[in-house]
């Protein structure tokens, strides 16, 4: 009997480390640091400095137009900024492309939000944010006092992203 | 007391662990780097053709719509890659593509450009099935003109 305890007593350690293992030297999240300056051109071709939305609750929805699973979660963006942008949300919408080609998924999503197609600032950024493989979609709140609260690699379904902001923003 | 079960849980304890943490949604340190994902191998030359092929890690894919050559020098030379039928798929928002996975060859025939030295720029796109994807490569290859026999 003493012997099956102390089994399951290693076991459960083991467990734990497992966990913690994870934890401390796996994904290396940004969340808990403070948002980097960062910078990225606008439609136009002029920089916007995301330093213009703190005080809100900002979602930066990086994306582009050859990413399908990026256009999937769209719709639930637009919702979300209808939603939630009198409670303080801004989304923002770095794109890894060319103006052009952002322009007509602006108009056939009804983007309502600012879309920012910097390919360059926006891949840096990314590795900045921790997504090391650049890899999209990859979403990033950060609270109103400029500190990242969550990361999200890949497509967020309508729940996953309401449940994100409600999480934090409240119901 | 058999304790052959206790043992099993003990060695699957840990596996599960970090497979539970793990296993939600793609991060980033599980993703392969993009030259791991599509190896390119260097191209090579196979008669009056250039031979390129791709070594698609399992779980990721290449689009067909997303791979091309443009000629640095010669610059008359075709463009045209000779591609296999890859699996169809239908995209809400590309419509009808077609996706590679494991070994992809492409051929491009060279024309009048088969006995000069070769300046070339491969692009290619792909995503892995997690749900991610990856920018557009772009990697420039030289290859010397072909000695004569």
């Amino acid at each position: 009997m003493r012997t099956t305890l102390l089994v399951l007593a290693l076991a459960l350690g083991a467990a734990l480390s497992g966990v913690l293992a994870y934890r401390w030297l796996g994904p290396t999240s940004p969340a808990g640091e403070p948002l980097p300056a960062l910078r990225f051109t606008d439609l136009q071709g002029q920089p916007q400095d995301l330093a213009q939305w703190r005080g809100r609750w900002l979602l930066l929805n990086f994306w582009a137009s050859w990413c399908a699973p990026c256009m999937d979660e769209l719709p639930h963006l637009v919702e979300a900024q209808s939603l939630y942008g009198a409670r303080g949300l801004q989304i923002v919408g770095p794109a890894l492309d060319d103006p052009e080609a952002v322009k007509p998924l602006i108009a056939r999503f009804r983007i309502n939000y600012p879309v920012l197609p910097d390919y360059v600032g926006g891949d840096n950024a990314m590795k900045q944010l921790g997504n090391t493989q650049a890899a999209l979609p990859y979403s990033v709140l950060v609270d109103p006092q400029g500190r990242i609260v969550e990361t999200v690699l890949g497509g967020l379904d309508r729940e996953e992203l309401l449940g994100l902001l409600q999480r934090h923003l409240g119901p | 007391m058999n304790r052959l079960p206790f043992l099993l849980l003990a060695s699957l304890l840990p596996a599960l662990a970090l497979a539970g943490g793990g296993l939600k949604r793609p991060q980033a340190e599980a993703l392969l780097g993009v030259d791991e994902a599509f190896a390119l191998l260097p191209p090579e030359r196979n008669g009056s053709q250039l031979h390129l092929e791709w070594n698609i890690a399992p779980g990721y894919y290449l689009y067909r719509h997303r791979l091309a050559v443009e000629w640095l020098a010669p610059r008359s030379a075709p463009t045209t890659l000779s591609l296999p039928t890859g699996e169809a798929r239908t995209d809400e928002h590309f419509g009808a593509v077609e996706v590679y996975h494991g070994l992809l060859a492409a051929d491009l025939p060279l024309g009048p450009a088969a006995g000069q030295a070769l300046h070339l720029r491969v692009r290619y796109q792909g995503c892995a099935e997690v749900g991610v994807c990856y920018p557009p490569q772009t990697r420039e290859f030289t290859l010397p003109a072909p000695r004569k026999p």
